[in-house]
């Protein structure tokens, strides 16, 4: 009987963790005016409100713009520190460590409310660019592992070699670091992406009506004007996170296949 | 080695410690002659691979000089050397074709690219892996995958090719047929090659001269031969070729290296040469090596009687083991014809050796 | 320092600036606005300074009175006295109209104050309202803390329960720990044996199955809490399967409860615990628990005695992960829960965004933190080898 128990268990967690992101999909094409389902009919209309809504394109701009923006510095940046550290084992190394993951530890509620008394008093509590430098900060500790793992299981010998054969440090670094280690920068930058487009609190705290991203813009509709447009702002989310969910693996297992035939 | 030609490669008083306190390398004088083959033996940090990895410019020596053709090299970076590697772990670009690893050092040097193919192409066929151009490494087999590596040290002429344990990832047969092409390679490239290897027997086979290492120092320098059959100090007694190890006691001392020993566990005093003078009475211990030691009718002179504790069947010979406890043990190399198939342990046998393959060394530490 | 720690540090230094000056600073200011008393030292200047030398007893000297009439009549900055008077209301309901009064009447005073001032607001003859100016004449103080644990601190420096209507503050944290607890042990009970089938699946079949597992992760939160929001509603479809399988007659409240709190943040949460679970069981594999099985273990001891202690860190890391991410949410409970449900963190942004109250909202979020640090501590303790085998 156990034999079965766990397999059917399991399964139907499996089903309760995906399903409810699927119920959302059938309502965004209803004909209705309210947020039910089974739906009346189909129709185009919600979305029709949505690409037509002065208020939601620019949401959706404005998450764009922040979440290249977020992708970028925290790329730039992390990639960067992930370097540092695993170049040498320098003095208070772990300390440093320690100070770049305290974004992942720290609640994110706390970090929001800090965020905003602070930035309020710089003047950048209502800025698309507060929003950008609170999110690079949160994804950035993700970009630093993700790179890191990377270098970490890089193989020395590879760099050796290169060396040996006649290359200048740079460009060994060039022509055999950089694509070896490419994949867990890019899978950094995506998670990058995702954390800051994904991100609501920090955005509650730190945007003003005119900077309103999609997810707070999603919020603003739930608590206050419950349009199905909602619906169909979220299936557009939904695509986009299948989509960003979709590279990364493809990026993953490219990684995994050079990692395979240079440990041999 | 040739005394007319200057050696390619000379190490002068080298230390290298990573701490500052204990020296992985210490007082290390060591000169490479151009074109020989010269393996480093020796076991798990001996500091032979670090003394590759000072060669090769990836450690710099904290004391000493190393020079090659007469001009130090320490201030040189790796990639100035033009010295070929090959890893244990191949270290092929997996991210490149073989033909393009193999262009790689072609490329640092600037060399046109019709011309990068036809060396490419001829360093392929001296590996036999023409058809392998377009593969990517890890569509490779482990032999193929290190003939790769072999082909992409040699393709740019270096002036040295070092390698560092290049076999141990393969298996016993393919590292055996992979012995014989390097050693092949070699001849035909007239080529200096620095080998590191804690393979005695890939030493042996391999090499014009061996250096063993241990605790840093090299212990013993020299052609197969001698390593193998006069070894200097009990550690290179054991670690080149199998040995064994008895317990004595100096009986009587003469004029020349032939003195005479009792063996404690075997009840008999046997003829045995020392390279060193010894004093009567001094414990001492009997190296001698397993096919040294014959079975003689009985009543030879000079022979000896022990009990056979096992006899073990290794196919083509018999090993016959001799003596209870693991510390002093005595095994012989029989083949078939040599003794009656009807013994079994616990039969008493005689058994008899050449003085000289018997060496004395001190008992106790490594060192003699 | 040697050339290679040089260019380690010139790497990491920008990142490092960043969340230094972004991040670490901020938190530091928060902890700083906790306790941060400005209000009345701005707005009643001389009378804070005279209030120094009085000693609490009875009524202060004339020359507060002074103080206090001229900070009345002299007052240039409306908004800092309207701060100063919510401050004090704060802290003692009815101040505020007590000192609205003061303020009205400052002009047509006449010495000496002391007379004529409780005239006209009778409230200033009583030493009460002197002494809540004078403790607040502090530009620090501990009230913002002492509140957050429904506490206060009379002018003598006494500890004391604050009255029984304003203490909602302890209950908050344990409501937001008996939450976070229950959610937690809801996703052991639901991630494990998920966890299990799943490095138990062959590749192929893991890949699929952990796509259900991918997805949602990647999807955002807002997301998953929104479709949860449409499906709790009264008119929503989980109500109508149940109507149309004749379970129920009519619809169920379940939106803006608990049990929709639960439910939510179970599903938001279980990926972050199946992911590091089954990072660990993939890496222990099975051999530790066949060779229980062939030295004579029946299946439920292989289970307890072998194969949950090795994967144990696993499941401490995956709910510790899961604890800390629903003991700091705000999104989930504030959509789909009631009043009743809300955790520490709506307080947080309610005394932020609408009440203004950035002492009160530092303040949580100063606890909050600690106890984040306290489990975090109390974890590395009791399981030190927590996250051990997890893979990125």
């Amino acid at each position: 009987m156990m034999r079965f128990a766990v397999p059917a268990f399991a399964i139907l967690v499996l089903v309760f963790m995906i399903s409810p992101i699927f119920v959302i999909f059938p309502l965004s094409f209803s004909s209705g005016s309210v947020l039910t389902l089974p739906v009346p009919g189909y129709s185009l209309q919600w979305y029709e409100d949505f690409f037509f809504s002065e208020r939601w394109l620019s949401a959706t701009k404005n998450s764009f713009i922040v979440g290249f923006a977020t992708m970028f510095l925290a790329g730039i940046l992390g990639t960067m520190a992930a370097f540092g550290i695993n170049y040498s084992d320098f003095r208070g190394k772990k300390l440093i460590l320690a100070a770049l993951s305290l974004p992942m530890i720290v609640p994110l509620i706390v970090t929001a409310t800090s965020m905003f008394l602070a930035f309020s008093i710089v003047g950048i509590a209502n800025s698309l660019s507060g929003l950008v430098i609170a999110h690079t900060i949160i994804a950035a500790p993700y970009v630093v592992i993700t790179v890191l793992a990377s270098l970490q299981t890089f193989d020395m010998n590879l760099l050796r070699a290169a060396l040996s054969l006649g290359a200048h440090p740079i460009t060994a670094f060039r022509e055999v670091v950089m694509p070896m280690i490419m994949p867990g920068v890019i899978a950094g930058a995506i998670f990058a992406f995702a954390t800051s487009f994904d991100e609501l609190v920090i955005a509650i705290f730190i945007t003003g009506p005119g900077q309103f991203t999609l997810p707070r813009q999603m919020f603003a509709g739930l608590r206050e004007f419950l349009s199905p447009t909602i619906s169909a702002a979220a299936v557009i989310m939904v695509l986009l996170s299948f989509v960003l969910l979709f590279f990364t693996e493809l990026v993953r297992q490219r990684g995994e296949r050079l990692k395979a035939s240079s440990n041999e | 080695m040739n005394q007319q030609t200057p050696p390619h490669v000379v190490f002068r008083d080298v230390d290298k410690s990573y701490d500052g306190k204990n020296r992985v390398v210490s007082g290390l004088n060591l000169e490479i002659a151009k074109n020989e083959f010269l393996t480093l033996l020796g076991p798990s940090g001996s500091g032979k691979t670090t003394t590759l990895m000072m060669l090769a410019g990836f450690e710099a020596p904290t004391a000493g000089s190393i020079t090659f053709e007469g001009r130090a090299i320490t201030d040189v970076p790796t990639y100035k050397r033009d010295f070929g590697m090959v890893f244990q772990n191949y270290a092929l670009f997996p991210h490149m074709t073989v033909a393009e690893n193999l262009a790689f050092p072609l490329r640092m040097r600037k060399i046109g690219k019709s011309e990068i193919s036809d060396r490419v192409k001829k360093t392929l066929d001296v590996v036999k892996l023409g058809d392998f151009a377009d593969r990517k490494p890890l569509q490779l087999s482990g032999g193929q995958a290190q003939r790769v590596a072999l082909a992409r040290s040699i393709v740019f002429d270096p002036k040295m090719v070092l390698m560092d344990e290049p076999l141990g990832a393969l298996d016993k047969q393919l590292r055996e047929h992979m012995q014989l092409e390097i050693k092949r390679l070699h001849h035909e490239l007239n080529i200096t090659m620095l080998y590191v290897t804690h393979d005695q027997t890939e030493a042996l086979t391999m090499s014009d001269r061996v250096a063993v290492f241990n605790d840093g120092k090299i212990q013993q320098i020299g052609t197969p031969q001698e390593m193998y059959g006069a070894p200097a100090n009990k550690f290179v007694a054991s670690f080149m070729g199998e040995n064994n190890s008895l317990n004595g006691k100096v009986t009587k001392t003469g004029s020349g290296n032939e003195i005479s020993v009792y063996l404690e566990d075997f009840g008999a005093e046997v003829q045995v040469t020392s390279s060193r003078a010894r004093e009567v009475g001094q414990s001492v211990k009997v190296m001698v090596r397993p096919e040294d030691v014959h079975v003689a009718p009985n009543g030879t002179q000079g022979a000896f009687t022990a009990k056979i504790t096992d006899i073990v069947y290794y196919g083509d010979h018999l090993r016959l083991v001799f003596g209870a406890s693991a510390e002093s043990s005595l095994t012989i190399r029989v083949q078939h014809h040599e003794i009656s198939a009807a013994l079994e342990p616990g039969a008493e046998v005689t058994l008899k050796w050449q003085p000289e393959h018997a060496l004395v060394f001190k008992a106790g530490d490594v060192l003699d | 320092m040697s050339r290679k720690s040089r260019i380690s540090w010139l790497l990491v230094a920008p990142l490092l600036a960043l969340v230094l000056i972004g991040f670490i600073l901020p938190i530091g200011y928060t902890l700083f606005k906790s306790v941060k008393n400005p209000e009345v030292t701005a707005a009643l200047p001389r009378t804070a300074a005279a209030l120094e030398v009085w000693d609490g007893i009875d009524l202060p000297p004339e020359a507060v009175f002074q103080a206090f009439v001229q900070d009345l009549t002299e007052a240039e900055d409306r908004k800092a006295f309207g701060a100063m008077t919510r401050r004090l209301n704060f802290e003692q309901s009815g101040a505020r109209s007590t000192l609205m009064s003061a303020n009205r009447n400052a002009q047509n005073l006449s010495e000496p104050f002391t007379t004529s001032l409780p005239e006209a607001v009778s409230e200033f003859g009583e030493p009460e309202i002197w002494q809540l100016i004078k403790q607040h004449s502090n530009p620090y103080t501990a009230q913002y803390l002492l509140r957050a644990m429904d506490l206060k601190q009379d002018h003598q420096g006494n500890v004391s329960r604050v009255q029984e209507d304003q203490a909602i503050f302890v209950e908050l944290f344990w409501r937001t720990f008996e939450i976070s607890i229950f959610v937690t042990l809801l996703c052991i009970f639901l991630g494990y044996p998920t966890a299990y089938y799943i490095s138990t699946l062959s590749d192929r079949g893991a890949s699929y199955a952990m796509l259900f597992v991918l997805i949602p992760f990647w999807t955002s939160i807002l997301v998953r809490t929104t479709a949860w929001f449409i499906l709790l509603q009264r008119e929503g479809p989980i109500n109508a399967a149940l109507m149309g399988a004749g379970l129920i007659d009519e619809p169920m409240t379940m939106i803006f409860t608990r049990f929709a709190v639960y439910i939510a943040m179970v599903h938001v949460l279980l990926p972050f615990f199946v992911l590091p679970v089954h990072s660990v069981m993939k890496r222990q594999g099975m051999e530790y628990v066949k060779a229980a099985a062939s030295l004579g273990a029946p299946p439920w001891k292989q289970f307890l005695t072998v194969y949950l202690p090795l994967t144990m860190p696993g499941v401490a890391a995956g709910a510790v992960i899961v604890f800390m991410l629903s003991v700091g949410f705000y999104v989930t409970p504030a959509l789909v829960g009631g009043l009743q449900d809300q955790m520490v963190s709506y307080y947080i942004a309610f005394f932020a965004n609408q009440t203004i109250n950035l002492g009160m909202a530092s303040s949580l979020a100063v606890l909050l933190l600690i106890f984040t640090a306290v489990i975090i501590v109390i974890t590395k303790i009791l399981l030190p080898n927590t996250g051990r085998g997890i893979r990125a």
